[in-house]
């Protein structure tokens, strides 16, 4: 059984506009993917693809008017879309560990570190003050934060962006939960500590086997750190696999662009043909909704891409077996 | 050389008083010259925020001197710094605390125009929908409120609003990290475009070594608030001379699973800003400790043309850690 098994996922955000007609915003639009035990997923996308929206509608955090229309997300077998708010909570900051991107914002101002780590832990077990703040000092220390007694009395405003970052990974990480997921998690790093994170997530995922999906823009975590990632465009995931077969033979051609598009390759100038104006979600095109930005776009496009695959690597695309252009 | 616009002397800054008080800043010295990209980058914690946000006054330094065009306005009240705010700005690390989740992102792009400018109405909406298109927001999303947008699009919001006013001197936190590569690329090539012009002067705080390459013309180099070394960004990426930027840098992450990073590790403590540091704040970690290094602060030495770091063992040449 898969640790996390996503399928058919669609959420829309449904408003009125001014006269009164309905408006549906086509957000996620049959998102599928899953993660085994022991494994790290990355999920990369263009902004606005939809990446934190599959994982906040996974973990039931979604907000008016948005709304999950249809899909399954099993986690151990247990569907999370169709559980209770409170059963989903029970799991969530317990059995699965959650970064939101808004890592600081998430913070309680009010609150002291210490005193919220100490919080997330006795919701969920029965331990004793003392104890749970021994765990919180071990887990400040853990993420790298220097002199973490001390720090346990500090409000998350004293702290920089990245040490709130990762005071927010440590909650997700202090129950020791079988799923983590994090969303950009080490944006606000710098590289020293985010290798320091990354190795500390890794021992867990290798160690206690659990799994996790890591959301990020840097290509360069999903190469190092990832075993498997999941291309997103658009409210899809146009491609899937093993980060050892993705990455030197990316089948869809937006991953091709993607991938192509390493900071070292980009000069400044040449970097706006890159991109394209997002798709439109109030009227996303028929068949395959890359087919505006693809150079290799033709009539068939106009259909409902299939689904290709070469080993464990997948990819919905109808030229998704023609190999890429060489590259410049 | 060019004019300074702004200059950092000396400058301090303490959080808290007594054993609690933290140093974030310890006798920083920076210029920053017109039309230029200085890079700040550094460890996690070390102060570079804090630097920004004293830079703008946004925060009173506890030591030392903030000069902005040759005014020392280091002690100016918020009244009298209210007239020079159009003329700089900020974009903050957080897109979700800087902006008013309650008001339009037209309203929130509009804002600036509104206070630091004599734009009628109908001027401000046309100007707002311009800057929009700039930072690449569709025109659908200026009726939104933060809360439906994306990281990703927040960020080029705040960007929006910053250059809104045209200032002469912005300080970028961290602006483009939650962006993907086409819209930071096209992000930066606008503040290429801006740069030319208008000569604004640009502080760019970032972690991704590869933007700071494309982006900074000079690169300081921070670590538990002091500057370790500063200078051309070539030079200082392609032959750092504080062991830390050494480590720094070999911390990339390349973006080919078949490449390994050849990665120095660091050793040992962070020392906690709440205690005093005698000597390089390095000494914890660095693989090159020896005595001295833990007596006096290390000066800044020259360690190239334009290129200095504050490393003892520059004096012979051993401040190279051994791949
Ligand atoms: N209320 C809303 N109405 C319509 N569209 C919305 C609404 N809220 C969010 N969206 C859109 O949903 C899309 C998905 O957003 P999401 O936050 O998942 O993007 P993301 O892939 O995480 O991007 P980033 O990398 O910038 O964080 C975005 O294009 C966003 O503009
Ligand atoms: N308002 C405050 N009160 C107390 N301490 C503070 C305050 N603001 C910052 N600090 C402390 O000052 C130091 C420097 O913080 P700063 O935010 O400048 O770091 P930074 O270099 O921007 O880090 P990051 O890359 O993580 O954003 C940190 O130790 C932080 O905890
Ligand atoms: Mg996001
Ligand atoms: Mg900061």
């Amino acid at each position: 059984m898969s640790l996390l098994e996503v399928s058919d996922l669609h959420t829309h955000f449904v408003t009125r506009d001014r006269d009164d007609r309905i408006r549906t915003a086509r957000a996620l639009n049959g998102v599928g993917f899953t993660l085994q035990k022991g494994r790290i997923l990355g999920l990369v996308g263009e902004s606005g693809a939809g990446k934190s929206l599959t994982v906040t509608s996974i973990l039931g955090l979604l907000h008016p008017p948005a709304r999950v229309v249809a899909g399954r997300a099993l986690f151990q077998g247990r569907d999370l879309l169709a559980m209770s708010a409170s059963e989903r909570s029970a799991l969530r900051g317990n059995r699965i560990g959650f970064v939101v991107q808004s890592a600081k914002a998430s913070l309680d101002p009010l609150a002291r570190v210490g005193e919220q780590l100490v919080r997330v832990q006795r919701a969920h077990a029965r331990r004793s003050r003392r104890e749970a703040m021994e765990r919180a000092e071990a887990i400040l220390a853990a993420v790298s934060i220097p002199d973490p007694k001390r720090r346990l009395a500090a409000w998350p405003h004293e702290f920089s962006g990245g040490m709130a970052q990762r005071v927010v990974i440590a909650l997700a990480l202090v129950n020791e939960p079988d799923l983590l997921i994090a969303d950009e998690p080490t944006t606000a790093l710098d590289v020293t500590v985010q290798a320091q994170i990354l190795d500390l997530l890794s021992a867990a995922v290798r160690g206690r086997g659990i799994g996790a999906i890591i959301v990020t823009h840097d290509l360069g975590v999903v190469a190092q750190y990832c075993d498997d990632v999941a291309v997103m465009f658009a409210g899809s995931v146009v491609e899937q696999g093993p980060v050892a077969e993705v990455f030197p033979r990316p089948m869809h051609p937006y991953t091709q662009a993607l991938l192509a598009a390493t900071p070292e390759r980009l000069r400044l100038g040449a970097g706006l043909r890159l991109g394209g104006p997002p798709p439109n979600l109030y009227a996303l095109p028929e068949g395959c909704c890359y087919r505006l930005r693809c150079d290799r776009s033709r009539d068939v496009c106009r259909s409902a891409p299939p689904l290709a695959q070469v080993g464990d690597q997948r990819a919905a695309c109808h030229f998704a077996r023609e190999p890429a252009e060489a590259e410049a | 050389m060019t004019r300074v616009v702004a200059e950092l002397a000396g400058l301090d800054m303490r959080f808290g008083e007594g054993a609690g008080a933290v140093h974030a800043l310890d006798k920083v010295d920076l210029l920053v010259h017109e039309g230029e990209v200085l890079g700040l980058v550094g460890e996690s914690g070390s102060g570079k925020s804090t630097l920004g946000r004293c830079l703008l006054r946004l925060l009173q330094p506890t030591g030392g001197r903030v000069a902005l065009d040759g005014d020392d306005i280091t002690d100016w009240p918020e009244r009298r710094l209210r007239k020079l705010r159009a003329r700089m700005s900020m974009v903050f690390q957080d897109p979700w605390s800087a902006l008013n989740p309650r008001m339009s992102i037209r309203r929130l792009i509009e804002e600036p125009l509104k206070l630091h400018t004599q734009l009628g109405r109908a001027a401000r909406r046309t100007e707002a929908e311009r800057l929009a298109e700039r930072v690449h927001l569709a025109a659908a999303q200026l009726d939104r409120t933060p809360a439906e947008l994306s990281g990703g699009q927040l960020q080029r919001v705040c960007i929006a609003r910053a250059i809104a006013t045209r200032p002469s001197l912005i300080v970028l936190d961290e602006p483009t990290s939650s962006l993907d590569l086409s819209v930071r690329a096209g992000i930066l090539d606008l503040l290429g475009e801006l740069r030319a012009e208008t000569a604004v002067s640009m502080v760019f705080i970032t972690h991704d070594l590869a933007t700071l390459r494309l982006i900074a013309d000079r690169v300081a180099v921070l670590y538990l608030g002091r500057v370790l070394e500063e200078g051309p960004t070539e030079a200082v990426m392609d032959r750092p001379a504080h062991p830390y930027t050494q480590a720094l840098l070999s911390a990339h992450l390349p973006a080919d699973p078949r490449e390994r990073p050849k990665r120095i590790r660091l050793e040992g403590e962070i020392p906690s800003p709440l205690d005093r540091i005698t000597g390089c704040p390095f000494q914890t970690r660095c693989p090159l400790v020896e005595k001295q290094c833990r007596i006096g602060r290390p000066p800044l030495l020259s360690a190239g043309p334009g290129q200095t770091a504050a490393c003892v063992r520059l004096i012979d040449g051993s401040n190279r850690i051994a791949a």
